[in-house]
């Protein structure tokens, strides 16, 4: 019984001293559990299954690694919970690793170190591998495994050395099961499990670490791989390697060493190779990394002293300032930066003081160039703003951007708008169109006073005897108005006028000031017939109208001071005097730009404070910006296809009926011109003038694009004509017109029209170098037509005058139309003729309109005293216009 | 003894006209051909230091005898008239000559009768002398035009002078006879058959172009009027003298018997030699009379005479559309505002056939010799009416060819929408088609241009017009016909019917039920059109009886009808 008791007192102090060791157990489990939990975790998230995997792997490692069945599976399922329990499965497992190295070794021959290169960038970025350098006797060209990823990593090795040593550290646990388990965390931490880049089944292997002399990461393959491109000088691909990494792994060991080293190779082999500016932008970007790498202050300030001469020797003092800013931002201490300041400041003050002297000497245009040119290199200068402001306003000169200049169309059958825009700012004629409404207004710089007596077959014209302040004009007397009159009525003139002189009978000198017009038959209206500029008596051969025959324009305001194919200067004939309390506008400086966003860019830079021809699409956002006037030309530009009068093939009706049918205007406008489909700001139209003008037929209906009926006359036409020959169509060089004009000939071509863009010749340094005209079948025109009862006429022969002659191509009904309306007796006839004409002259195909667009001309807000109502051409009473002393100030 | 004298002063009496006719006495009466011109000469010498009495004196003898070694015994000056000086033409220069008139030149010879008168101005200007002269023609009653040589040399002014008079002598021919059908006509030159003194001068010359005149004589065969014939010449003949009198010429004339009409008593016919003295011709273009209205805006071609059809007459057809060699071949002026064109002188071609323009009409056709006035003016008929017309038609052509192109395009768009199996597509354009303005649309609008353009001319009076617009709306209205035409349309429906019917059949054949087609895609994928096959034995969920539709999707208004 005692054995009895005292063995069952026994068995309960065991038991009690169970429950009590167990508690440690238990916590000491849960501790491990936790030490090892982030270890695994570290080792991916599809990892803890394989490890599960491994002791399965290992099991049946007998079999034939390269194919695992289903069956093998099944069976190793089975004998999982058996394998797991008891001390020999260890030593099975170890057995099965190194088998495991083994049939790798017996499968392949693995690749020694020293014959492997370096993978490729295609590679890399295929498959991440891994090298695992196994230990052998050969040190210096050991066996290399190629795996995947291997993990943890980096420092695979160490920490799993360190992650052993931990579990050495701790204490044997009491239980058998803890004592298992330790085992099997013990074993797991001296292998690495690895997969082969090449076994799609995703085979493990479990390779002992002691067997792993070193791994090469894929991390460290990349960056060797960039380093081998930066020293073949493929920067950009080297940093495009890497950028991954960065992402990734930032603290990767040598990467970010290696990207800073690249960079600075980078920017010294640009610098090299003269790319400063891309130098500029390794350095910077270097400097975001490390602020203090060795050498990168010194490159900094050479680079920018290189880019900023680089500009100044460019005349570009802005992108200059810019690159000073630039460093500033990144280094305001930096010795280049406070180099640059004193240089340009000190630049600044002496051209100040160069201007200041050339406006004491009376220089203003010169003055006016230096105190600009003093703005743009240091705005900051002090005493600039009063300096500038007392010479700009002494000698006003307004900055205009513009997409076509005068005589850039050389060889055009027409007058381009800039042709016409220069003319009308070099002279002016004796009435000349004020504003548009309902009706065309009419105003005379020359007149004072114009009456029609006699029932309107005579007139009196008296003369100003004075000129106001601001104008720019000769004084003129009535001599000279009676002696071009009297030109144009001359039959034997060269000046003859035939509409003019069909309306006027004689002229009558009254007195100096004053004379008489005789009208053989009643004008409807007066002013259109005498819009032309007065000329002194002469005969042909003057070099200001060879044309005309008459001598030099006496009735001019402007001159062209400077003209260049991008450039183009005109100031006043008679320039202002001093003492004046208020001066003018004194000179335009037109500059030309390829596309509407340079001409923006222009404007935002402050190299120009007005744009004359910016499309619809590009005005509205500016329309918001309060530091600009936007103001719309009181008639919208008209774009129409001209057809030549004395082309052949033009002459069939078919013909001219397949080219207006196949073009898909709405379409070209909504894309090509206004660049939305939505926008209000173009319209089709029929006729060469705006839709809002007295002339236009509005019930007259558009003929629809329609490529089938286009396709039919074609058809048509060619089996009359027999041969068509390529169409030659003539653009001005107008970015907007050469598009539409591209997209015209391209909707032709569907309908199996040939046409060519014909472009007129770039022009001449000089610009007076005489250009034959081009050969052309249809001209592509932007056109603003103020008065179609006169104009039209010209605008249809495509010939400046009114002659008989010019309308010889005509059917006889047109030319009898024609000369019907001249002869209109009364202003309601003239409209009324106008519009029928209208109608037969679409009818007609005479010329093919395509739509209008309501363009705008963009004011900075330092002109003023510009007219206060819609603009009827660009230069509208521009001497009298006021502008304000302003330079750009802000950072570049 | 008092029967004696009375008989000497009664023969004095009658014998007294005899002098103031001259030779013309002794020519044989009706002989014009032995007629001689009575001449005088008279020679203004302008202010000059180097002009003497002297010379004036050498140079008007000088002058009398080469223009008697010259002319011979066709010349005679009458008593009173021989190579003078004259003080009365002031200034006594070319624009003196120029200022002349006729009358002021008749007052200078009404004392004796002369055929002919010559009035030359001599002057100096540095080294050069110019001798100018002007014919005055007492049987014309007209002035001829200037004519001027130089010289350097102060002895040859009275060659100078005979060579301006030889170049201003317009012979006078009386026309005989006029044949009408073969265009042609007899002439007997004046003195004729009197021998030149200087055998080498021939002032008439094969292909020279005389001018006929008409003389209306009274009663007493005294001259009423004289009227020159317009755009009528004459062309001699070869050999036009060479020893006879009577030559033949060739009559060029817009008028189809321009001289016969008026071969009648009491009426001369006399032709003048004319020769261009003018470098050109302006033509004035005008219509109507009250106030004559010029034409602008015409066109005159200017083209060579060809032989046989010199006669060109007033065209009242309208050209046709062939075109014409002569246009082509000559130059196409334009008149102006003023109605003008000038028309310059050809050496080549001294008679031009003009032809005046108007649309596709011929206004008029004239011979026509430039050069012989400064200004000459061409009634032509007014023809706004007409032109008015062909603008109508022209444009009403236009919307047809634009028609006509219109429906050949639908109806190609059909015929492909036919042939894709596209009928509702096919329906849709067969409706445009049928949308298209008709032939009946068009015939109205034509005779609405034609009757209001027909109604304007007869108020006009203008016959020509109105056969000429008539004949411009029959050309349109054949285009019509032809071009648009209901048959072309029904043909066409037709046409696309037959083709629907057999699209139709085609389809129920391949519908059917017991069609089998070897080519066809499996049975899936015809599942479709076999579910409208009426013999289909249909699924149990398509015998249930079929969904009432929703009103809302039910068409409305005329749509849906």
């Amino acid at each position: 019984m005692k054995r009895a008791m005292g063995s069952n007192s026994v068995r309960s102090a065991l038991r009690r001293f169970a429950r009590v060791a167990a508690i440690p157990s238990v916590g000491l489990f849960v501790l491990l559990g936790l030490l090892l939990g982030p270890a695994s975790a570290f080792q991916g998230p599809g990892i803890p299954g394989q490890r599960q995997k491994a002791p399965r792997a290992a099991k049946k490692s007998k079999e034939p690694p390269s194919k695992p069945s289903q069956k093998d599976k099944k069976e190793k399922s089975e004998t999982e919970d058996d394998d797991t329990k008891g001390t020999d499965s260890k030593e099975k497992k170890d057995s099965g690793e190194s088998k495991r190295l083994k049939d790798i070794k017996s499968q392949q021959k693995l690749p020694k170190l020293a014959d492997l290169p370096i993978p490729s960038v295609a590679e890399l970025n295929q498959q991440p591998v891994d090298w695992l350098v196994l230990d052998s006797n050969n040190k210096a060209n050991p066996d290399v495994l190629i795996a995947k990823p291997v993990f943890p990593r980096p420092d695979t090795l160490k920490k799993l050395a360190d992650a052993l040593d931990e579990l050495k550290r701790r204490p044997r646990p009491t239980t058998p099961d803890e004592r298992e388990k330790l085992e099997i965390q013990k074993a797991d931490v001296q292998k690495i499990l690895v997969t082969l880049p090449e076994d799609a089944s995703g085979q493990i292997y479990e390779i002992p670490t002691e067997k792993v002399d070193r791994i090469i990461y894929h991390e460290d393959l990349t960056i060797r791989r960039a380093t081998l491109l930066a020293e073949e000088k493929k920067f950009r691909d080297a940093l495009e390697l890497l950028y991954p990494l960065q992402r990734t792994v930032p603290k990767w060991k040598g990467l970010e060493d290696e990207s800073r080293r690249m960079l600075m190779s980078e920017a010294e082999s640009t610098l090299h190779g003269g790319d400063f500016q891309t130098g500029l932008m390794s350095l910077m970007e270097l400097h975001a990394r490390d602020r203090n790498y060795p050498g990168l202050q010194t490159q900094l300030g050479r680079v920018t002293d290189k880019l900023i001469e680089t500009a100044r020797q460019s005349h570009d003092d802005r992108e200059a300032r810019h690159y000073v800013a630039q460093l500033a931002r990144l280094e305001p201490e930096h010795e280049t930066v406070e180099k640059w300041k004193r240089a340009l400041n000190a630049e600044a003050q002496d051209l100040m003081a160069s201007a200041l002297e050339a406006a004491r000497n009376g220089r203003y245009a010169e003055a006016v160039d230096a105190i600009d040119r003093a703005a743009r290199v240091w705005p900051k200068a002090v005493g600039l703003a009063e300096a500038h402001r007392k010479i700009c306003e002494r000698y006003q000169r307004l900055s205009v951007g513009a997409m076509t200049l005068a005589g850039g169309g050389a060889g055009l059958p027409v007058p381009t708008l800039a042709d016409q825009r220069a003319t009308r700012l070099e002279q002016f004629d004796l009435f000349e169109v004020d504003r548009i409404d309902d009706t065309t207004h009419y105003r005379s710089r020359l007149l004072e006073q114009w009456e029609p007596t006699d029932l309107g077959r005579r007139a009196f014209f008296t003369l100003r005897r004075s000129s106001a302040r601001w104008e720019s004009r000769p004084s003129l007397n009535a001599v000279s108005v009676m002696s071009t009159m009297r030109a144009l009525i001359d039959r034997s003139s060269p000046a003859f006028d035939e509409r003019f002189a069909s309306y006027v009978d004689g002229i009558e000198l009254r007195s100096p000031l004053e004379l008489e017009v005789r009208f053989s038959r009643a004008p409807p209206r007066m002013e259109p017939l005498f819009c032309f500029p007065i000329s002194a008596p002469g005969g042909a051969g003057t070099n200001f109208d060879r044309q005309s025959g008459l001598g030099p324009v006496l009735s001019r305001r402007f001159e062209c001071a400077e003209r260049s194919p991008d450039r183009s200067r005109f100031r006043r004939l008679f320039p202002q005097p001093d003492g004046l309390d208020q001066y003018q506008l004194a000179e335009i400086d037109e500059r030309r730009y390829d596309s509407p966003q340079r001409e923006i860019q222009a404007l935002l830079r402050g190299d120009v404070s007005m744009l004359l021809d910016l499309p619809p699409w590009a005005i509205s956002p500016l329309r918001k910006d309060t530091r600009f006037f936007v103001l719309d030309y009181a008639i919208p530009t008209t774009h129409v296809l001209q057809l030549n009068p004395n082309s052949q093939p033009l002459k069939s009706r078919e013909l001219r009926l397949a080219l207006s049918y196949a073009i898909d205007a709405q379409r070209i406008l909504s894309r090509q011109i206004l660049h939305a489909a939505d926008s209000t700001a173009g319209r089709l139209s029929t006729a060469p003038f705006a839709t809002t003008s007295y002339a236009y037929n509005g019930l007259l209906p558009r003929r629809e694009f329609s490529a089938s009926m286009a396709f039919s006359l074609n058809a048509v036409a060619l089996k009359r004509l027999q041969e068509i020959p390529p169409l030659r169509l003539v653009c001005e060089n107008d970015p907007q017109a050469r598009s539409a004009a591209a997209e015209i000939i391209a909707q032709w071509k569907r309908v199996g029209i040939v046409a060519q863009l014909v472009s007129p010749e770039p022009q001449s340094g000089s610009g007076q170098a005489a250009q034959s005209p081009l050969e052309w079948d249809i001209a592509y025109r932007k056109l603003r037509m103020e008065e179609p009862v006169t104009q039209l006429w010209p605008f249809i022969t495509v010939n400046s005058g009114a002659r008989l002659e010019s309308v010889r191509a005509f059917p006889d009904w047109l030319r009898m139309e024609l000369l019907d309306l001249d002869n209109a007796p009364d202003w309601k006839s003239a409209v009324s003729r106008l519009q029928t004409l209208h109608a037969h002259l679409y009818s007609e195909v005479a010329y093919i309109p395509l739509w209008e667009v309501d363009d705008a001309i963009l004011l900075r807000k330092n002109v003023r005293d510009f007219p206060a109502y819609k603009f009827v051409n660009p230069y509208q009473d521009v001497e009298r216009w006021i502008v304000q002393s302003w330079f750009p100030e802000d950072e570049p | 003894m008092r029967v004696g004298p009375t008989f000497a002063i009664l023969g004095l009496i009658i014998a007294a006209p005899v002098p103031s006719r001259g030779a013309s006495d002794a020519a044989p009466l009706g002989r014009v051909d032995y007629l001689p011109y009575q001449v005088s000469v008279s020679v203004a010498f302008s202010r000059d230091t180097e002009i003497t009495e002297t010379f004036r004196r050498t140079v008007c003898s000088t002058l009398r005898t080469r223009l008697e070694q010259t002319f011979g015994a066709t010349w005679i000056f009458p008593p009173g008239a021989d190579v003078v000086p004259n003080d009365r033409l002031v200034p006594p220069n070319e624009s003196g000559l120029e200022r002349l008139t006729h009358s002021v030149a008749a007052e200078q010879f009404a004392g004796f009768a002369c055929d002919k008168a010559y009035f030359l101005t001599v002057s100096r200007r540095g080294p050069k002398w110019f001798v100018s002269g002007r014919e005055w023609d007492g049987t014309l009653r007209s002035l001829g035009p200037p004519a001027s040589e130089t010289t350097t040399d102060r002895g040859s002014v009275a060659d100078a002078a005979l060579a301006v008079i030889t170049r201003i002598f317009s012979p006078l021919l009386i026309v005989d006879d006029a044949d009408r059908d073969s265009k042609s006509a007899v002439l007997t030159i004046r003195a004729g058959s009197i021998p030149y003194g200087d055998p080498k001068f021939q002032p008439l010359k094969a292909g020279d172009i005389l001018q006929p005149v008409f003389r209306f004589l009274d009663s007493k065969h005294a001259v009423r009027s004289i009227q020159s014939v317009p755009w009528t010449y004459l062309v001699l003949g070869p050999d036009p003298k060479n020893g006879r009198s009577q030559v033949r010429a060739s009559v060029v004339s817009s008028y189809r018997a321009p001289l016969a009409a008026n071969m009648r008593r009491r009426v001369e016919a006399i032709a003048v030699r004319v020769r261009p003295e003018f470098p050109a011709t302006r033509l004035t273009l005008v219509a109507g009379k009250d106030p004559p209205q010029p034409q602008a805006g015409l066109f005159v071609t200017v083209s060579e005479l060809a032989p046989g059809t010199a006669g060109g007459k007033s065209s009242a057809r309208p050209a046709a559309d062939s075109p014409r060699p002569a246009e082509a071949a000559g130059s196409r002026l334009l008149s102006d505002r003023y109605g003008e064109v000038t028309i310059p002188v050809d050496p080549q071609q001294p008679i031009v056939r003009l032809e005046v323009h108007s649309g596709g009409a011929i206004l008029a056709r004239r011979p026509f010799m430039p050069g012989l006035e400064p200004d000459v003016t061409l009634q032509v008929a007014d023809d706004r009416v007409r032109l008015g017309a062909e603008r109508e038609v022209d444009i009403l052509e236009s919307q047809l060819i634009e028609t006509v192109a219109r429906r050949g395009a639908l109806m190609a768009r059909t015929r492909a929408a036919i042939k894709r199996t596209d009928v509702s597509s096919a329906q849709k354009l067969l409706a445009e088609v049928d949308r298209l303005p008709p032939a009946d649309e068009y015939l109205g609008q034509l005779n609405k241009i034609r009757v209001l353009a027909l109604e304007e001319a007869h108020n006009r009076k203008d016959r020509v017009s109105e056969r000429r617009i008539e004949d411009l709306c029959q050309k349109t209205l054949d285009r019509i016909t032809q071009y648009l035409s209901d048959d072309r349309v029904a043909t066409f429906k037709e046409e696309v019917a037959q083709l629907l019917n057999a699209k139709k059949v085609e389809t129920q054949q391949l519908q059917a039920p017991m069609h089998r087609d070897e080519n066809a895609a499996p049975r899936e994928a015809s599942a479709q059109p076999a579910a409208n096959a009426p013999l289909r034995r249909r699924s149990p969920d398509e015998l249930k009886p079929p969904a009432k539709k929703e009103p809302a999707n039910r068409p409305t208004g005329a749509a849906g009808i």
